[in-house]
């Protein structure tokens, strides 16, 4: 068995059209590309010059 | 009283919670809660407190790898009479700690009378490192996924229904990080990495695990603060995790048809979480799901509130966790818990 746990630090823009009761499916999605989710979370949310939101994810994955 | 009103409570590991955020200083809290409620469902970073714990009947321990999955609604909750906790121990740990660690497990046989064993040695060292996100939370891994995963394969194989995991963590004994934690204003730096394991253990093998870490005995504080002093009890952490999983709740991944003792996510009425940290997968799934949301002030380094996310109109705000109770029992009693705020808008 070969098992690798990776962390992950992530700023990703947040679509205006997707809602926080949205959010879950849409991260998990996302986090997906990267590996297998174990943990992670929602650490902050930015929002820049021009008003679009990021949210920043720490998380580890398999 | 009216019927119990299920209730979730979250105190993130590692993110510095004032309550919460040291050695089970949630506890009293969390005890409100399940007075409130008539069923809390909690996890071990709430109920854990190295040498001393609290039993209580209305408390589901669960871990949170399990809890996350139980808040989607993946996952159900089935109470048991008594598990057989199997105890996993870190080969890397010296002879002498390990040797404590065998004896507390001893010590909750014989005088608690939990059913414990078997034990089984890691047949590498786990290596524990330690790490801080850009938020200040603390993460961690193991370089040896592989070794704790045979461990608890064998332990399950072995009939342990939970597994207690301790693993050898790195002595830190100098650092700023360290002392800003005893003296009560700082992370604990080992949670992260504490949680990445029992999360680990908890998908692969689907039963409720715990983890204790094993560490050298620190030397005297004399300005220890007190929500970090039940670590300093004794040489281990391993007895409050004994206990809580001794009557874990078993997980429920199938989907047979439900059962009438067990718990899903559709009968929790309320989650009780601080302020600060909405954004973990257990309450994305709480605000997806529409179960209401109780944000407690309770600081911590991050703040991911209910006004970044967007949803004050759905979120209730609690000043204490003594007001997040009066709400879980305005709940509890059908009373809607704006009647209880001034000012009270009329009907538009």
């Amino acid at each position: 068995m070969t098992l690798e746990l990776r962390t992950l630090q992530v700023r990703w823009p947040w679509p205006p059209n997707c809602p926080a009761q949205r959010l879950r499916p849409w991260l998990l999605e996302r986090l997906k590309q990267h590996g297998q989710p174990l943990r992670w979370a929602i650490t902050a949310v930015e929002i820049d010059d021009e008003g679009q939101k990021h949210l920043h994810l720490e998380a580890v994955v398999l | 009283m009216q019927a119990p009103l299920p209730t979730l409570m979250l105190v993130p590991t590692g993110i510095g919670c004032a309550i919460g955020g040291y050695a089970g200083d949630a506890l009293p809290a969390a005890r409100l809660l399940a007075a409130a409620s008539g069923c809390l469902i909690t996890h071990p970073n709430v109920m854990n407190g190295a040498s001393l714990y609290w039993r209580d009947e209305r408390i589901h321990y669960v871990e949170g790898y399990g809890l996350d999955r139980f808040a989607a609604g993946d996952w159900g909750l089935a109470p048991v009479r008594s598990q057989r906790v199997g105890l996993l121990l870190d080969c890397g740990i010296e002879p002498e700690l390990k040797q404590r660690h065998r004896q507390v497990a001893d010590a909750c046989r014989a005088t608690l009378g939990l059913s414990i064993g078997p034990v089984i040695e890691t047949d590498q060292p786990l290596d524990v490192t330690l790490e801080r996100g850009a938020s200040g939370a603390s993460w961690g891994k193991l370089g040896r996924p592989d070794a704790l995963l045979r461990a608890g394969e064998k332990l399950q194989a072995a009939g342990a229904t939970a597994i207690a995991v301790v693993a050898r963590f790195p002595d830190d004994v100098d650092s700023e990080a360290l002392e800003a934690y005893r003296q009560g204003s700082g992370v604990d730096g080992l949670a992260g990495a504490e949680a990445v394991i029992s999360h680990l253990l908890v998908q692969h093998l689907r039963i409720p695990c715990a983890h204790a870490p094993a560490l050298s005995p620190l030397p005297l504080d004399p300005d220890l603060d007190p929500r970090a002093a039940a670590e300093e009890l004794g040489y281990s952490f391993l007895s409050c995790v004994l206990v809580g999983l001794s009557r874990a709740p078993n997980l429920i991944t199938s989907s047979r048809s439900r059962q009438l003792a067990e718990l899903w996510m559709d009968q929790v009425e309320a989650l009780v979480v601080p302020e600060g940290a909405l954004g973990g997968e257990a309450v994305l799934a709480a605000l997806q799901h529409q179960t209401p949301v109780i944000a407690v002030h309770n600081p911590s380094v991050l703040h991911v509130s209910s006004c970044a996310l967007g949803v004050t109109d759905t979120v209730l705000p609690a000043a204490s966790y003594a007001e997040a109770a009066g709400l879980i029992l305005a709940l509890r009693e059908g009373l809607a818990p704006a009647a209880l705020r001034r000012p009270f808008e009329a009907l538009s």
